[in-house]
């Protein structure tokens, strides 16, 4: 995975420090010929409270390099997060941060 | 169709009878496409549904796979309990989704009012529809929709350049107000 990781989310600390020590789990964006690039925008906003820059800036990195995490954190919540997604059609997969 | 106007929170919009007639069809087909796949719901045939084969599995739909993707790209196992966990309520919403948007849209078209969720309806729906003619067609990032509609004849590509530039005017308006 290069280049920008994305935004955490603050209440992503969780307590377990086992489950800690184990790579964090990571939901991607895929690019797709479709979505448009101002709804793609305007979802992370929606669904993440990305302000419109970062959220900006996550689309074109979609967009130039194929794929985005855009999310991070416990598995659960990624499988939340990947659903969430699906939901508006956005091409979304989880798994462990590489 | 005209742009989506605020006025005392709602969307509006005024969407001519044919337009509506034709809005109504692609949502309707997205709604029933995405039916409850242990059901006997009859395939239709259409600008989305494809070629109605009977056979194909409801996962081998190129047009299904897409709107209700592997949550995981290399586990198997994750995503088939991706699946388990989320595919029907996704189905359910998508469906509900359709069926709220297909509310607010007269058979004879005429004036539509949107409220917050009506709009998320909307997007979501639209998008659904577009994702799915686009697999039929497997577009891809250098079509220019309106050039490939003269040069096949196809009508989806009229179609799904309509659809792009409504949903195009739907997200500004609703980041206007975002």
């Amino acid at each position: 995975m290069t280049g920008i990781i994305a935004p955490e989310r603050t209440e992503e600390v969780v307590g377990d420090e086992d489950e800690q020590t184990d790579r964090p789990w990571v939901t991607i964006v895929w690019n797709d010929p479709v979505n448009l690039m101002n709804y793609v925008t305007y979802v992370f906003q929606k669904l993440f409270n990305y302000d419109e820059p970062t959220a900006t800036k996550l689309m074109l990195q979609v967009h130039h390099e194929g794929k985005a995490i855009v999310s991070s954190g416990a598995k659960e919540r990624m499988e939340s997060d990947t659903s969430r997604l699906h939901a508006y059609g956005l091409w979304a997969s989880y798994q462990r941060d590489s | 169709m005209t742009p989506f106007r605020w006025k005392r929170g709602r969307l509006l919009a005024d969407i001519e009878a044919h337009e509506a007639v034709l809005l109504r069809q692609v949502v309707t087909e997205i709604r029933d496409l995405l039916s409850d796949p242990e059901s006997d719901d009859t395939k239709s045939v259409g600008i989305v549904a494809g070629s109605g084969s009977a056979d194909a599995g409801a996962m081998q739909d190129p047009v299904t796979a897409r709107l209700l993707p592997d949550g995981h790209r290399s586990d198997p196992d994750l995503a088939e309990d991706y699946r388990g966990l989320t595919e029907a309520g996704l189905r359910a919403e998508k469906r509900a989704d359709a069926a709220l948007l297909l509310q607010t849209v007269g058979e004879n078209g005429g004036r539509i009012e949107l409220d917050a969720a009506a709009a998320e309806a909307w997007l979501r729906t639209i998008n659904d529809v577009r994702l799915s003619i686009g697999v039929r067609l497997d577009i891809n990032e250098s079509d220019d929709p309106m050039v490939r509609a003269e040069q096949t004849g196809d009508p989806r590509w009229a179609v799904y350049s309509w659809l792009t530039a409504v949903q195009g005017l739907l997200v500004d308006a609703v980041s206007a107000k975002h």
